[in-house]
């Protein structure tokens, strides 16, 4: 018995995250709010109208913050906005350059409103520089993304 | 002059030059740094500091408990079936639950974040011999109240909860948002107030104080809330934040041990060369080569030393990412039941 009290801890946590897990899988498969995990490494986000509804509570609580505008910048270009998306993107900017959903965002939605190269390049030469762990990455999305018309020189960052 | 050395008493962790520095000026360089961090650095660089600070303060903790075999005999069975069981439930949870992960790593890694300050404070009173007997239980309240107040109310952190409370579809709308901001700024008001009597009423009661504490605290507080409202940049919080904590925490154990060598009541060959004078370098060389190792570990880049029998299986980089939840969970729970400022042999090394 004295053994597995000194275990107490351990099972509290245990228990916790087995009651945790339950209710979270619970609640995703009966609202199905949030997105699949695309790698490993990610995890799931809101989504839809749940998206739309947090970034709306935010942004009345933070008009000018980066997330709150990022989110409703998401939701919106989800939806097909994209003006109304790049304004809340732009505004997110304006709050926060450093973040990368926030950049890669952004120079995807310039690239669908069909904007100048050299416009969408500025963007993602800001991803490469500050993301260089996924500047591979980020370079041949775009290349594909614009059909070519994006290039990037090696040795660059 | 005599009456004011009466009530006010200084004592350090380690001495007052090294408590200067490390304890008092460290958060104030971190959060230069992490400042400048913020504006010339990439992204890159909160890894670089969990790389080159976090991970090596959790090596100190396996040091202590793994390196002595005194420490390991005293919790033997929590040392061997803790890491099983930890790195068990944190790669299924990840498996199946990530949300949850995500949300019991941040709660414990927050619980420990300002356990470790209320720690350090209960040795600045041990070792200044000050305060009341009932201190420890209103600091322990302070630490609790104002820095889950930090959480609660601070725009970097409210944005961080309602976005959680959301995806558990637990929607909160901005009036209650707000709603609970007041109640938690209004906690922390009156119990800000009933701390500074307690302080006032220790004094009246002829118990000194600790000024060094006061200070400690203050300037730990300083960094958290400094950070957590002037920016919305998590990496400016993040970094400030881990330098603190980290750096204090690789520091407290590093004296800690050496003490016990000093002391002639440490039983260990690796700890007694490590804290020897002059080997801090082998030391640092050593926390360094763990975080390397760590590193590979963590970001699965074992599988190519593993001639295709280790990591041939896809579930591999879910189970190298779930390392780094596993290892902090790890040293969150030992250091729950490590230090205990009123245990005869904790109080013996420090």
């Amino acid at each position: 018995m004295r053994y597995l009290r000194s275990f107490k801890l351990l099972f509290l946590i245990v228990a916790i995250g087995v009651l945790l897990a339950y209710v979270e899988r619970e609640r995703t498969s009966e609202y199905g709010h949030l997105s699949e995990r695309t790698h490993a490494r990610g995890h799931p986000v809101l989504k839809g109208e749940s998206l739309e509804d947090v970034a709306r509570v935010l942004l009345t609580l933070y008009p000018e913050g980066a997330q709150p505008n990022l989110l409703m910048g998401t939701a919106l270009a989800e939806k097909g906005e994209l003006r109304a998306a790049r304004v809340h993107l732009e505004k997110a900017l304006e709050a926060d350059r450093h973040n990368q959903q926030l950049l890669f965002l952004y120079a995807r939605l310039l690239l669908d409103m069909g904007e100048e190269e050299t416009k969408v390049q500025v963007i993602v030469d800001e991803l490469r520089r500050l993301f260089p762990r996924s500047r591979q990455t980020v370079e041949e999305y775009f290349s594909r993304a614009s059909k070519g018309k994006l290039s990037f020189e090696d040795g660059v960052y | 002059m005599s009456e004011s050395a009466n009530l006010f008493r200084s004592g350090y962790i380690v001495d007052r030059r090294q408590d200067y520095v490390w304890f008092l000026g460290l958060p104030i360089a971190a959060l230069v740094f992490a400042f400048v961090s913020g504006q010339y650095l990439p992204g890159a660089a909160l890894a670089a500091i969990a790389l080159w600070v976090t991970v090596p303060h959790h090596f100190v903790t396996w040091l202590r408990v793994y390196g002595s075999p005194g420490e390991f005999v005293r919790f033997k069975e929590r040392f061997i079936w803790g890491p099983v069981l930890l790195i068990g439930f944190c790669y299924l949870l990840l498996h199946y639950a990530p949300l949850s992960l995500v949300l019991i790593v941040t709660l414990w890694d927050h619980q420990h974040s300002l356990m470790q300050q209320y720690g350090f404070a209960r040795v600045y009173d041990f070792k200044a011999k000050t305060g009341s007997p009932s201190t420890a239980n209103f600091d322990l309240a302070f630490s609790w109240v104002f820095f889950v107040n930090m959480l609660v109310v601070s725009p970097l952190f409210s944005t961080l909860w309602v976005r959680m409370l959301h995806e558990w579809h637990v929607p909160i709308s901005a009036a209650g948002v707000q709603v609970v901001h007041q109640v938690s700024w209004g906690i922390t008001i009156v119990y800000g107030i009933v701390w500074l009597g307690h302080i006032a009423w220790t004094l009246r009661q002829g118990y000194a104080l600790n000024p060094i504490k006061y200070a400690f605290l203050g300037v730990s507080y300083f960094l958290w809330y400094f950070t957590s409202f002037t920016t919305e940049y998590l990496l400016v919080f993040a970094v400030a934040h881990r330098i603190m904590h980290g750096v204090q925490y690789i520091v407290m154990v590093y004296y800690y041990n050496r003490h016990k060598v000093e002391r002639g009541i440490s039983d260990s060959t690796v700890i007694s060369f490590l804290t020897k004078r002059g080997n801090v370098k082998a030391f640092l060389l050593m926390c360094g080569a763990y975080a390397l190792v760590f590193h590979a570990l963590s970001e699965g880049h074992v599988r190519d030393f593993g001639f295709g029998i280790v990591g041939f299986n896809a579930n591999f980089d879910l189970f190298s990412y779930s390392l780094l939840s596993s290892f902090a969970l790890i040293h969150y729970y030992y250091d729950a039941f490590i230090w205990k400022v009123r245990k005869k042999d904790v109080q013996e090394s420090l």
